[in-house]
């Protein structure tokens, strides 16, 4: 009985001292109880408030410590990057910009901020950016431009956003591609003329022994005609080997542009099958065809692709016993259209198979008799899918041959011509080099592609604004967008020698179509003339200008 | 009627114009040509080569691109703008294979263009080609 009174009556925080348990419990008692236990608790509370204070302020400190350190350490290196950095908060002024940027921009590393903004501004680069921000978060781009002292910079731009997608600062980078250029130009060069030096004689050698093999000096006997064959297929080699090192260095250097286009890869590889057929035969191979008719058409350079498909049928050849089989089939994932070819021959491997696709390494499977090649062929294909964006690997099918495989990813044409347009924008960027007249007009293969007509229409937006930035020269502008043409007009300076310019202007667009738009149905037309005086009619001025060019062409 | 055709195919031989610097190649070239009934003409630079095309008219000009004093490009782009000389039938016979070459030579309006060594034979076969196209077109 008592033991259940005291259960009930001990105040909570004594429940274990029994000398506190008191007799006889009254209201009075208790209330007094259970404010001295307020009192601790407000004391003991107080006590943990200033303690914490005290941590959270020593915390605080620390932490700053830390930030203030980390900050310092982050200025420096934004100070000495190489690269030109610039952080531009959302109402357009400069936070920061380091020496690099400072220097490329001003060409003086401790150029005051309003000096850098006045260059930016000069350069429209703001305005620019401006008018490339779409609503996408994190926005980007890049395009390139022409210093005051006349390097060639190219500009990085990105949008930080915060949580709710708002954007709290644009971070500019700039990089001084000169010499980048000048390099990759010389090394070209260098190209062009060493295969012009090991072509020649071959040339001559060639058509001497094909002279005779004709009959051009007279009747020849089987010997001579068994010499001269082996000459002739010699030759042949020699040249390979020529055009592979060719290729080698031209896709190290970048010299190599994919000349892309809209292909069904369906004709590639009939095309390849076609020109294999007689050698396969020879050996009684099958070569078959899986092909999915429903893989979409690539962006792709048709020549390389058919490189590509040459060399990998040429090896599965080469390497599948007789009454072997080569199977070609293709299939399309979400992001990209694969090609395998697949024979029936000795295999690959493992250990060996990811040097294979190295340059000049060999490995002897079972090839036929007299095959002999530099190892070049597999490291070219390899370079020229991966030049497309893909890759090339091979499977090993457990001592019943091998798969190659390679993919090339899904382009829209949109990024491609987005991509062109802004080198094309580069040709004409030059405060030296100002245009009399350029004229694009864009002619959407298909109509509902509104895609491609949004990025024609970003770019040009982009090539109004470098044009902007030299005003001495802006007589006029003219732009005239249609449902599914487009035309730029970029209108003549005052100068008298716009038929010069003109001319180099021509020329540097004519390369355009065979090394970077591609084919003709997805090529934007692009025109070029001197400003036609006769009329201020944005409809003549296009109808007079496409005359003109014709003229001039 | 028959022997009068025969009679005038031989005395309307086609006309072919080779314009390279390289001896070896003008002269094996010429040689296959003139065995198979062409007419030929030789010209060592684009200068010269300008002069030959204007005076004999060729039908097909084979053109070689990096020659001295004039080159295979400039010549090729003064042709086009020559009187007379803008649909002569041209084939580049190059060593160069670089893209750039490939597309301002194709922005002239070219037959064709061939990279250095080439095979004789199909180059014949092309010529012929091109010969009767033109024929039946003119026709």
């Amino acid at each position: 009985m008592r033991d259940k009174k005291e259960q009930k009556q001990i105040p909570l925080d004594r429940l274990h001292d029994e000398a506190a348990i008191p007799e006889q419990m009254t209201i009075a008692n208790l209330i007094e109880q259970l404010d001295s236990a307020q009192e601790k608790i407000d004391s003991l509370e107080k006590q943990i408030e200033i303690n914490s204070s005290k941590h959270f302020d020593l915390m605080h400190e620390s932490v700053n410590t830390i930030v203030q350190n980390e900050q310092t350490k982050l200025n420096s290196a934004i100070e000495y990057l190489p690269e030109g950095l610039i952080i531009i908060d959302p109402f357009g002024n400069i936070e920061k910009a380091n020496t690099s940027a400072r220097t490329l921009l001003t060409g003086s590393d401790n150029a005051p901020i309003d000096l850098i903004a006045k260059a930016l501004d000069a350069l429209g680069i703001k305005n620019l950016i401006a008018s490339n921000i779409n609503s996408r978060k994190n926005d980007q781009g890049e395009f390139r431009f022409r210093s005051q002292n006349n390097n060639i910079l190219q500009l990085l731009w990105h949008v930080i956003d915060d949580d709710n997608d708002k954007p709290i600062a644009t971070v500019i980078t700039l990089k001084d591609m000169t010499e980048e250029i000048e390099n990759s130009k010389a090394k070209s060069d260098f190209i062009a003329a060493i295969s012009h030096e090991l072509r020649t004689p071959l040339t001559s050698i060639q058509n001497a022994v094909s002279n005779i093999l004709a009959g051009v000096t007279g009747r020849i006997n089987a010997k001579t005609r068994t010499y001269l064959n082996t000459v002739t297929a010699d030759c042949r080699r020699y040249a390979t080997l020529i055009n592979d090192l060719l290729d080698t260095s031209k896709l190290e250097t970048g010299a190599m542009p994919l000349n892309r286009c809209a292909i069904g890869i369906e004709t590639i590889i009939n095309k390849a099958i076609k020109a294999f057929t007689a050698i396969a035969d020879e050996k009684s191979i099958e070569i078959n065809a899986q092909l999915d008719r429903r893989v979409p058409p690539l962006l792709a350079d048709p020549q390389r692709i058919e490189q590509v498909l040459a060399n990998l049928l040429d090896n599965a050849i080469k390497y599948t016993p007789k009454d072997g089989r080569v199977t070609i089939a293709d299939y399309e994932t979400p992001e990209s259209v694969i090609i395998t070819v697949t024979d029936t021959g000795t295999g690959i491997p493992d250990n060996i198979q990811s040097r294979i696709f190295e340059k000049f390494y060999q490995h002897h499977r079972q090839a036929g008799a007299g095959y002999q090649g530099a190892g070049l062929g597999l490291a070219i294909c390899s370079d020229i899918i991966k030049a497309h964006g893909g890759s090339l690997w091979v499977e090993s099918l457990q001592g019943n041959g091998c798969k190659f495989s390679f993919s090339i990813p899904k382009v829209t044409p949109a990024i491609i011509l987005n991509k062109h347009l802004t080198d094309l924008s580069d040709s004409i960027n030059s405060p030296k080099e100002n245009t009399s007249l350029i004229m694009l007009k864009f002619q959407c293969p298909d109509q509902n592609d509104s895609h491609l007509n949004e990025h024609a229409k970003n770019v040009i937006n982009s090539l109004i604004e470098i044009y902007k930035l030299y005003p001495e020269n802006n007589s006029d502008l003219v732009l005239q967008i249609n449902d599914n043409e487009m035309a730029l007009i970029i209108l003549d300076d005052k100068n008298n020698n716009t038929d010069k310019i003109t001319k180099k202007i021509i020329k540097n667009i004519r390369d355009i179509p065979n090394n970077s738009f591609g084919h003709q149905q997805l090529l934007p037309m692009i025109a070029i003339a001197k400003y036609p005086e006769e009329t201020d009619d944005p409809a003549d001025l296009i109808k007079i200008a496409r005359e003109k060019y014709r003229n001039m062409t | 009627m028959f022997e009068f055709l025969g009679f005038s195919k031989k005395n309307n031989k086609t006309k072919i114009l080779i314009v390279d610097d390289e001896p070896n190649i003008v002269q094996t070239l010429q040689d296959r040509l003139e065995m198979n009934e062409y007419s030929v003409f030789t010209a060592a630079n684009g200068k010269e080569g300008l002069e030959q095309a204007q005076k004999e008219m060729p039908d097909v000009i084979l053109l070689d691109v990096i020659m001295p004093i004039m080159d295979g490009h400039e010549m090729l782009e003064t042709l086009r703008k020559t009187p007379g000389c803008q649909d002569i039938c041209v084939i580049m016979l190059t060593a160069r294979s670089q893209t750039q070459d490939i597309a301002r030579a194709n922005a002239c309006g070219i037959e064709d263009y061939i990279v250095k060594p080439f095979d004789l034979s199909e180059l014949l076969e092309k010529i012929e080609c091109i010969v009767e196209h033109r024929k039946a077109l003119a026709r």
